[in-house]
């Protein structure tokens, strides 16, 4: 993989938050990774973990007023949004880099019709008469697979099922052909057939138009099927980067190994499941070491002294001082 | 109780709603005709896509809705149509677990108030008694004496599902319906509650439904499964049946569409369904998979085809054509 293939690289992300007038909280937290063009990066994680504040980041879509980056970069085509003015930010948003999210009700404006909505969006990215634009919405909406599209421009979001919002949030998100695109949990509001046909859709549009994606989800299975690689979170900082077969085959987090063994299977008998104990500790209540000592069956008083930084472990980093062995 | 005597059989369970559309009446036939036994410490999987009627059939089961017809048998006995006063002896036998455990839960009650209440409601015990016999449970449940006294929302999603838990078992039940107990839970927590419920089961021999959507849940967990679609069931099975030798299409695209989390693992026959699933309020005819199944043929939407078939004692299906399928895929493959 060549370096001019690297479509964003982010080093060190470092989010607070602010709770008080004087306290602030670091949210996530020494967060590194690299996304190539025609790649898909899963980012996977349990709620709270930091993944979507990840993703908002890189939008520089957090609220002003409670948060702020406070240490790192986010390097996108050379250039480093955490630095980025607003106006660049406009020009960025939706045409080089676009982000489709969880729930596409309230991602559609449930007062307009699809394709107004379609119409605007392509006015708003550059000079184009609205015939042109509502025959470019849908072409578009043909393209990810919405059955006559030339009725379905004059429906609203309600008159739509759920999947059927998803694809036109994908056909919206893809039609200025991004560079990159940011999916933060496309398909956890889905039934799980038409997840398998979102998902599927997502595959066939990424090698197509060559985007590169970061795939956000807590479903293993889903970034088992559908990444190159994989980054792993737990409470707000990235524990293990890898390929992944590597993830899945190899795994050396024991967080990373520990959520791979309490997920039932579908295609074999479990007898009982390995489970983590206890929860995620809060963000105002994060141990001194390192952040999973508190559940991990191999801490030592190192682990919840010291804090492990990201380590080189068999050509991948991994945020631990015992790196475990693991064959799956 | 004679020892083949299930503990509860359902028959023909019919529940239909009358809804507008369009200030038009219309009814929604959300539960169509669905029979099936439930044995003393079974798990029978109820699994189906959001809209299916899944929970709609546990509770018509508790009789928590009226029913519109069939006949709901407990240790024998017709329930069906009870009221209140006749059920209320039933219920501590018979308990549901629901998903969401913040809105089941008395947000000002303490943890220890809410688990005690069946048992004061019941009138079980004396005073001692019950007390111990509830830190009991709360000790089983993963509740340590600390936790006791805590409020709903001083809890995590986890620890409020283990309260639901224990106040569902505190009454001894006999069955128990489970709501998608575990979707709104993550990954590790999941795993925790999930093996709590096995041994909930193995402590006490309750027998659950267990209705969720996730096939690799439902494999973990069930001894049968029951494969629900728009009000019907279209397989029913052994879990060694339904997993290692699924035949309904639509078993068979929950089965291929449940992405597994593993790199270059053995999947099953892939089959995508095409669009969405119809709206309830106007199913199609025949086979209600017919507009969407990737094998239907004109046949498929007459009226009777997805009576359900045995295949053998332990399997049963609605879809007369799955030989035919098996055929005409191996002719595929040959040629």
């Amino acid at each position: 993989m060549s370096e001019s293939d690297v479509v964003l690289e982010v080093k060190g992300l470092q989010v607070a938050f602010k709770v008080s007038k004087k306290d602030t909280l670091t949210a996530i937290q020494d967060v590194t990774f690299t996304v190539h063009r025609g790649e898909t990066l899963g980012i996977v994680g349990e709620s709270g973990c930091g993944k979507s504040v990840t993703a908002n980041s890189i939008m520089r879509l957090l609220p002003k007023q409670t948060s702020m980056i406070t240490g790192g970069s986010i390097l996108f085509d050379g250039n480093d949004l955490t630095q980025a003015s607003e106006k660049e930010m406009r020009d960025i948003r939706g045409q080089k880099i676009s982000m489709i999210f969880q729930d596409p009700m309230t991602s559609l404006n449930p007062v307009y019709r699809v394709g107004d909505q379609l119409v605007e969006m392509y006015q708003a990215h550059g000079k184009i008469d609205k015939k042109d634009a509502w025959a470019k919405g849908t072409e578009m909406l043909r393209e990810v697979g919405i059955p006559s599209p030339e009725t379905r421009m004059y429906e609203y979001p309600h008159e739509m099922s759920g999947g059927m919002r998803q694809r036109v949030m994908i056909a919206m998100a893809l039609s200025a052909r991004p560079e990159l695109l940011i999916a933060d949990e496309p398909t956890t509001a889905l039934d799980v057939t038409i997840q398998a046909q979102v998902l599927d859709l997502m595959k066939e549009l990424r090698s197509s138009l060559n985007t590169a994606v970061m795939l956000i989800t807590h479903d293993m299975g889903v970034v088992a099927e559908n990444s190159d690689y994989v980054l792993v979170m737990y409470a707000g900082e990235a524990v293990e980067y890898a390929d992944v077969k590597t993830i899945f085959t190899a795994p050396r987090h024991p967080y990373t190994q520990g959520l791979l063994a309490s997920l039932p299977r579908v295609d074999r008998n479990t007898e009982r499941l390995n489970t983590i104990e206890g929860t995620v500790p809060s963000l105002a209540d994060m141990p001194k070491g390192c952040r999973f000592c508190t559940r991990c069956p191999y801490a030592t008083d190192k682990c919840r002294q010291e804090h492990p930084e990201l380590v080189d472990v068999d050509g991948h980093p991994v945020r631990c001082f015992y790196p475990q062995k693991g064959e799956r | 109780m004679d020892e083949q005597e299930p503990l509860l059989r359902i028959e023909n369970l019919k529940k239909y709603f009358n809804v507008k559309d369009n200030h038009k009446k219309v009814i929604l036939k959300a539960v169509d005709g669905i029979s099936m036994d439930i044995k003393a410490g079974e798990t029978v999987g109820l699994v189906g896509e959001s809209g299916c009627g899944k929970s709609t059939f546990g509770r018509a089961v508790l009789q928590l809705h009226s029913i519109t017809s069939g006949k709901v048998y407990f240790r024998g006995q017709d329930i069906t149509g009870w009221n209140e006063k006749e059920l209320r002896p039933l219920r501590k036998d018979m308990q549901i677990i629901f998903q969401d455990p913040f809105a089941s839960l008395n947000p000002r009650k303490t943890i220890f108030e809410t688990v005690i209440a069946p048992l004061d409601a019941f009138d079980i015990g004396t005073k001692q008694e019950r007390r111990e016999k509830v830190q009991k449970m709360l000790e089983f449940v993963g509740l340590p004496e600390y936790q006791f006294h805590k409020l709903p929302h001083e809890m995590s999603g986890g620890q409020r599902q283990r309260a639901v838990i224990a106040r569902a078992m505190i009454t001894d039940p006999a069955f128990v319906v489970c709501d998608e107990p575990v979707s709104a839970l993550d990954v590790s927590v999941r795993a925790q509650v999930l093996n709590l419920m096995k041994d909930a089961q193995k402590a006490s021999g309750v027998s659950y439904l267990f209705i969720s959507h996730d096939m690799s849940v439902i494999r973990y967990l069930c001894d049968k499964v029951a494969v629900m679609y728009l009000g019907r069931l279209v397989e029913y099975g052994t879990k060694e049946e339904i997993f290692g030798n699924p035949l309904h299409p639509y078993t068979k695209a929950l089965l291929s569409a449940i992405p597994v989390p593993d790199v270059g693992a053995k999947k099953h026959e892939r089959i995508r369904l095409v669009g969405d699933v119809p709206s309830p309020l106007y199913p199609p005819a025949g086979c209600r998979l017919h507009n969407r199944c990737p094998y239907a043929t004109e046949e498929c939407s007459d009226e009777g085809v997805a009576q359900m078939l045995k295949v053998n004692e332990d399997h049963f299906v609605a879809c007369p054509f799955t030989e035919e399928f098996e055929a005409r895929k191996a002719a595929k493959e040959s040629a």
